[in-house]
């Protein structure tokens, strides 16, 4: 192995020729973890993507912030990342989507649900933070007494 | 040989097929150049909604823009800022990104490259600290100063039945962003293989953020991208709410059947959830809907009116466009609600249809006093021929025959002929036939006779006409005959309050819609005074709606706020409703208002919109108010006593709420308990009765006026 060594870096000196069997011996060990790793963060970030919450924001017609507070706006949106429960960066984008509904455009914010309170909290007065359908808790109702038909 | 010639057009199927155009964009030069700053004003998103305008959703056109954003962490900010400056360091003094020298620099791996080609020398000696330009140059946007960065993947789709319009599309879209290049730009990416292609939608669909490069941004740069479109944007294709509204109450109830709970519609409370928002019943004492005509305020009104109903509560709704008891009839079509149900249908008028009858003038209730009645006729006949102040002469015609005949009627029921009573139509027989009211005034206390003998013949005979003229609308229609023809009442509203009846009037259909609902609603407001007879812990809450407060105000200009201020001490809750509050007299406004519990307001005009937005101490704009979307309300309540600001509410529709309770089976067993529940009797019964009813009146009262004497047939007095 130590004429390989030196047929291949030449003359490393005792230290390095010391501990190259070492790393050679345990870099499968950390390709096995790397590979781990990045398994982990790949499901994390799957799992995070199938779910996440939509919510739309919609503007009043005297809707006219400074710049200052849109810089406010993008620091609260950067914590959708990070409340995101440690999701690799894959996952966890929070996403501004303009789209067209019958000539309208509408403006959604998406994100992972772990960062639901962040994603439905106001971040401009005059811009409401609606809940899609899903976001409903409405379910028909039911009398206590006496029952209704079955 | 014959050929046959197809001659009908085949029409071609439409396309189903979806033409896809597909972009990234990512930064055209090194991420360190930033992007046109494009500020706030104009808004960037005006070319955008521009854009959008002309999308045909409908016809499956789509087209979106996503911007996904990931912060850049503080340390990886500094790294970079370092290697910047490094490159910056070696690359040495340059102007407008070309380097001024030709010489190499002297640190780095070139520089150890230049010490040891030198044989291990560095010229130290001739190290300059670099410029303050060109280390600004070299780090560009990202400064210490340069607040949030974020690492920013922007995709662009745009889809259409035909690939032109796609392309088209997208080529709008591109333009859009077209506007940001400055130092640098932004470079469509367009995957073309089927694996870039399926990568790209992957990250669409499902917000994966694996942009093509890195490309960091600053807010400066995103900052017209960041935000829903400002007011600086002008394009008439935005969605918006129109105003900004107050969040709902974080302790307001939220309603899943409760009886002590009135259900106000779908509301978002604090955690962006949807729920059934509700008053407590303790607090909702008088409420005042207003708003334009098709907007959601009945079908608010049907939804309170039906959990009440389902909560054992006594409910009367006045329907006058009549859907609303259609709408309802199947959700209350259950056991324990039946035997309370009342139906006024007026528009019922074939001979052979069941009807009920009421009869306003009947004294058959003990408490009833003749006075109560006598106002209660006179101000719903005045308010219905909006006579307001200009007929004074006809106005109290009326009300002299009414308290006339309400004595008569008095003397029947005492006299164990209840049968014998007069109705409504018996005001035009007082009035236009003489002999027949000469023959009964005997019967009336001198006071009373006094006035037709006297003061009655000397009244221009122009009077007159005035007030059997409403009479004449009534006789017009056979429904309206049946239904105040009867000597007899079977609907009570009293009893309705004291024994938690439903009661559903539907006055629609009729020659008199207006005149019947306010007859109706000022017999409520009579049998809510006569209440005091009861002590208040057994008045048993009793919940009324009503609708077009207008009409009832347009003569007795005291009665709704009479309403307002007197309903609620007898357990009477009324909630009522109008498309103008403007058109109300300002004493009814100011009692209305002075005392609601609950208002609210959908859609209106700017004027009405000012006025309740005035209400709400600017808590709310006029603009708001104006644009709600169709059965959207903007409502204040009282809660624990105080009232709360003003805050959103989606009305819910009674399909949607009352699922569990839709039993259009029951709706014929629910018939025949209404006709048990209001004695109801064929049209055809009453008008008969009806016709012989002045002889039978007449033949009563005649058999008992002192010297008559006899005992024949009654007729015989009408000959």
């Amino acid at each position: 192995m130590f004429d390989v060594i030196h047929l291949l870096l030449g003359d490393p000196g005792p230290e390095l020729v010391t501990v190259i069997p070492y790393a050679a011996g345990a870099s499968p060990v950390v390709l096995a973890g790397w590979v781990g790793w990045t398994v982990h963060c790949a499901r994390r970030a799957r799992a995070a993507l199938a779910d996440r919450v939509t919510v739309e924001l919609v503007p009043t017609s005297t809707f006219d912030p400074s710049e200052a507070e849109v810089a406010r706006w993008a620091r609260q949106l950067g914590r959708v990342h990070h409340a995101a429960g440690g999701v690799p960066a894959r996952g966890s984008a929070v996403r501004l989507r303009y789209t067209a509904e019958t000539g309208k455009m509408r403006c959604y914010l998406e994100g992972p649900r772990t960062a639901q309170a962040v994603l439905t909290m106001p971040g401009f007065a005059e811009v409401e933070v609606r809940a899609q359908e899903d976001r409903t808790s409405i379910r028909p109702v039911r009398f206590p007494a006496p029952e209704g038909p079955a | 040989m014959t050929l046959t010639v197809p001659l009908d057009k085949q029409t071609p199927a439409p396309s189903r097929a979806r033409y896809v155009e597909r972009a990234e964009l990512t930064l055209g030069l090194p991420d360190r150049k930033p992007l046109a700053a494009l500020g706030l004003a104009p808004d960037p998103l005006q070319q955008l909604a521009a854009a959008f305008a002309t999308v045909r959703t409908e016809s499956g056109e789509r087209a979106d823009v996503v911007l996904d954003l990931v912060p850049v962490r503080e340390r990886h900010l500094a790294r970079r800022r370092r290697r910047l400056l490094a490159r910056s360091r070696r690359r040495g003094p340059s102007a407008y990104g070309e380097r001024l020298t030709g010489g190499l620099g002297t640190g780095g791996v070139w520089g150890t490259v230049a010490a040891a080609w030198n044989g291990g020398t560095s010229h130290r000696g001739g190290e300059r600290l670099p410029r303050m330009t060109d280390l600004r140059d070299g780090l560009g946007k990202l400064a210490p100063a340069a607040g949030a960065v974020f690492a920013v993947q922007i995709l662009l789709r745009a889809e259409a039945a035909h690939p032109q319009a796609a392309l088209a599309r997208m080529h709008q879209l591109l333009a859009v962003f077209a506007t940001t290049s400055g130092e640098n730009y932004l470079k469509p990416r367009r995957p073309r293989t089927t694996w870039s292609i399926a990568r790209f939608d992957r990250r669409f669909e499902s917000g994966e953020f694996a942009p093509r490069r890195r490309q960091w941004l600053t807010v400066p740069e995103l900052a017209g991208f960041l935000k829903p479109p400002t007011a600086k944007c002008h394009a008439s294709g935005v969605v918006r709410s129109g105003g900004l509204v107050p969040p709902a109450p974080a302790d307001l109830p939220i309603y899943t059947g409760q009886p002590d709970l009135v259900p106000l519609g779908a509301v978002t409370y604090a955690d962006g959830r949807e729920r059934i928002g509700a008053a407590r019943v303790q607090d909702l004492l008088f409420g005042l809907q207003l708003g334009k005509s098709g907007h959601g305020k009945t079908e608010a009104a049907l939804v309170q009116c039906i959990a009440m109903a389902h909560s054992g509560a006594g409910t009367w709704f006045l329907d006058p466009h009549g859907e609303a008891w259609a709408r309802a009839k199947p959700y209350l079509a259950h056991p324990h609600i039946a035997p309370r149900l009342w139906e006024i249908d007026l528009g019922k008028s074939a001979p052979d249809q069941f009807v009920a009858s009421w009869n306003p003038l009947s004294m058959e209730r003990p408490t009833s006093a003749v006075k109560d009645i006598v106002r209660s006729v006179t101000e719903g006949i005045a308010a219905a021929q909006d006579w307001g102040d200009h007929a004074p002469r006809a106005r109290t015609i009326l009300a002299r025959t009414t308290q006339a005949l309400a004595l008569l009627n008095q003397q029947a029921v005492q006299g164990g002929a209840p049968d014998a009573q007069a109705t409504l139509f018996q005001i035009r027989s007082w009035l236009t036939d003489e002999n027949w009211r000469e023959q009964l005034l005997p019967r009336l206390p001198g006071r009373v006779r006094a006035y037709w003998t006297n003061t009655f013949p000397r009244l221009a005979s122009d009077a007159v006409p005035t007030v059997t003229y409403a009479i004449d609308r009534l006789d017009t229609s056979p429904a309206l005959q049946a239904f105040f023809g009867s000597p007899r009442s079977a609907y009570d509203v009293r009893t309705a309050m004291d024994s938690g009846h439903v009661v559903f009037v539907c006055p629609s259909g009729s020659e008199a819609d207006a005149l019947v609902s306010c007859l109706l609603i000022h017999d409520l407001h009579r049998a809510g005074l006569s209440r005091q007879d009861t002590p208040r812990p057994g008045r048993r809450t009793f919940w009324a709606w009503g609708d077009e407060l207008t009409a009832l105000d347009s003569s007795s200009k005291g009665f709704l706020a009479a309403i307002a201020e007197q309903l609620r001490k007898y357990e009477v809750r009324f909630i009522g409703m109008t498309q103008m509050a403007l058109r109300l007299s300002a004493i009814t406004r100011q009692a209305l208002l002075q005392n609601q519990s609950l208002l609210s307001t959908c859609a209106a005009d700017y004027d009405e919109a000012a006025f309740v937005a005035r209400r709400w101490n600017g808590h709310v704009t006029p603009e708001t108010v104006t644009e709600l979307p169709k059965y959207h309300y903007v409502m204040s309540i009282n809660l624990n006593g105080r009232p709360t600001k003003p805050f959103r509410v989606r009305g819910l529709p009674v399909e949607d709420l009352f699922a569990h309770y839709d039993n259009p089976d029951g709706i014929a067993d629910l018939d025949r308990a209404i006709d048990t529940n209001l004695l109801r009797r064929p049209v055809a019964d009453i008008l008969t009765s009806l016709e012989d009813l002045d002889a039978t009146l007449l033949a009563h009262h005649a058999q008992r006026t002192p010297g008559s004497g006899t005992d024949g047939d009654p007729t015989t007095f009408v000959d």
